[in-house]
């Protein structure tokens, strides 16, 4: 599996896509880090920057994710390599393994990169930070990453070409990133009021980026932005009930997805 | 079973399509023997060595290695074999000494034998050239090269003389022989007809999904008595 892995991040690196991404990350977290520390607001939990902040990430992240993951394995299947690579004496768990650490790794390291990059800005500009809650934040990036990569393993294997794997890819981060909120807003009008709670709730854990977004507004006591109508909904979301239900959303939605390519793969349909 | 037999497919079909669907293949195959897999495009030759490599799951039939069915996504079953794509773009940022140590890594080869095979098909000079830089030739030997290297007793070798200069398929012809020699068995697919009746020491015909002929190349060639090219053989 490290073999597997370490070869799927030298090619990555390799590539302009990742470079390219990099910088484009980068440059929206300093430049983010740098206006929302002017004007004096400095980082105290959740204000102008951090909101700026996470709006990038929520946007950013899973395009990276879902891009580089599913062209990266699309192609691979198109070149053959991966035909090739299962006729190895190597199980399907380490293959999507291994290729799923190379990709993690990979987009690890642009977000180490776009975050240190941000916090030597805001160390330059002066600002005030907190460590504690940068970290958080960059850990909230890290599993948004870890779950989209998941999911891009899956759209990678399942798409019979890169140009068919481009398209799933940018719908699925169209409808969770753009469209989600508006339906569920939608849906919300048309429902009796006792319901609007419930499906509310379970909307959040129904979309990662959702899911990911709630959790950082929360974990940055940022819940009043949500209203006093959601004041039920925040209290039981930052509880441990809360907490204990959003661990389990993310593993279940970085695991599902990679069972399902392995599933895949060992039932043979890897080339249907 | 014979005595010869080592592998036997039996039954074996994959069922995409009403229009794309190969149907009912049995064959047996030798250790040591060169077996050439002939057919035209989109005969099924492919699908059918992604079912023998475990790649692809068959919609039906077995595999039978010494009498007994066995898995081909199986490790042991995987352990017997290398297998050469069709046409594999090999990645294009890596240099070929990178792709051939990957894959010498996944089977535990050491890198000595890495550079013996690069020798072998000519490409230990430009080893450390970017594979962007190699021509499809070049590429396709590489990939000959990745199959060349584990020590297993079966090759199979998916259209391997595609893009080769007349030099390397000379070559190709002189290392097939050579590894005969060592006790291997070698599978290939092909649809140069000249080059079965010279290398091969039986042959399978495909079309449209289906087996039409599997016998020794000599029995195919010498059906009336009298020599008839395969092409003949084949298509009349």
């Amino acid at each position: 599996m490290m073999h597997i892995a370490r070869q799927q991040m030298t090619l990555i690196m390799r590539s302009h896509w990742l470079a390219g991404f990099g910088l484009l990350f980068s440059s929206l977290a300093v430049m983010v880090a740098f206006l929302g520390n002017t004007g004096g607001t400095g980082f105290d939990g959740f204000n102008r920057m951090t909101a700026s902040l996470l709006n990038v990430n929520l946007l950013l992240i899973p395009l990276l994710s879902l891009l580089i993951g599913s062209l990266f394995l699309s192609g691979d299947k198109e070149d053959r390599g991966l035909m090739l690579l299962l006729t190895y004496p190597v199980s399907p768990w380490a293959v999507i393994l291994g290729k799923y650490a190379g990709l993690f790794a990979a987009v690890w390291s642009v977000l180490t990169f776009g975050y240190g990059a941000a916090l030597l800005v805001i160390f330059f500009v002066g600002g005030s930070v907190s460590v504690s809650l940068l970290l958080l934040f960059y850990l909230y990036s890290v599993l948004l990453a870890a779950i989209f990569l998941s999911m891009a393993m899956m759209i990678g294997i399942m798409a019979k070409s890169r140009f068919q794997a481009l398209g799933v890819s940018l719908i699925v981060w169209a409808f969770l990133v753009l469209f989600y909120e508006f339906i569920i807003m939608g849906a919300s009008m048309f429902m009796m009021k006792q319901w609007i709670l419930p499906m509310l709730t379970a909307s959040i854990f129904l979309n990662p980026v959702e899911l990911i977004r709630v959790q950082s507004i929360l974990s940055l006591d940022g819940a009043s932005v949500f209203g006093p109508r959601l004041y039920d909904l925040t209290i039981w979301a930052d509880g441990s009930a809360g907490k204990v239900l959003f661990a389990v959303a993310v593993f279940l939605w970085t695991v599902l997805p990679v069972l399902y390519s392995v599933r895949r793969i060992k039932r043979g349909a890897v080339d249907e | 079973m014979n005595n010869n037999e080592w592998i036997r497919l039996e039954g074996l079909a994959k069922h995409y399509s009403d229009e794309k669907k190969i149907t009912d293949i049995s064959l047996t195959i030798e250790k040591p023997e060169i077996f050439a897999l002939c057919g035209g495009n989109g005969a099924g030759k492919s699908t059918l060595i992604k079912m023998l490599t475990g790649i692809t799951k068959p919609t039906s039939g077995r595999i039978f290695l010494d009498g007994k069915e066995v898995d081909p996504q199986s490790f042991d079953y995987k352990k017997l074999f290398s297998y050469m794509p069709d046409e594999m773009l090999l990645p294009r940022q890596l240099t070929g000494l990178e792709v051939l140590a990957f894959f010498a890594r996944l089977r535990g080869i050491s890198d000595g034998k890495v550079s013996e095979v690069l020798q072998q098909v000519g490409l230990y000079d430009v080893r450390k050239m970017p594979i962007k830089q190699y021509s499809k030739g070049m590429q396709q030997r590489l990939s000959l090269a990745q199959a060349l290297m584990p020590d297993v007793p079966l090759r199979i070798l998916d259209e391997p003389t595609n893009g080769l200069d007349p030099f390397w398929v000379f070559r190709f012809k002189e290392i097939i022989q050579e590894e005969k020699r060592q006790g291997r068995t070698i599978f290939f697919t092909t649809h140069i007809l000249s080059l079965v009746e010279e290398l091969a020491d039986r042959a399978a015909f495909m079309q449209e999904g289906k087996m039409h002929y599997c016998d020794s190349v000599d029995t195919l060639v010498q059906k009336n008595g009298v020599y008839t090219p395969l092409e003949k053989v084949f298509f009349k």
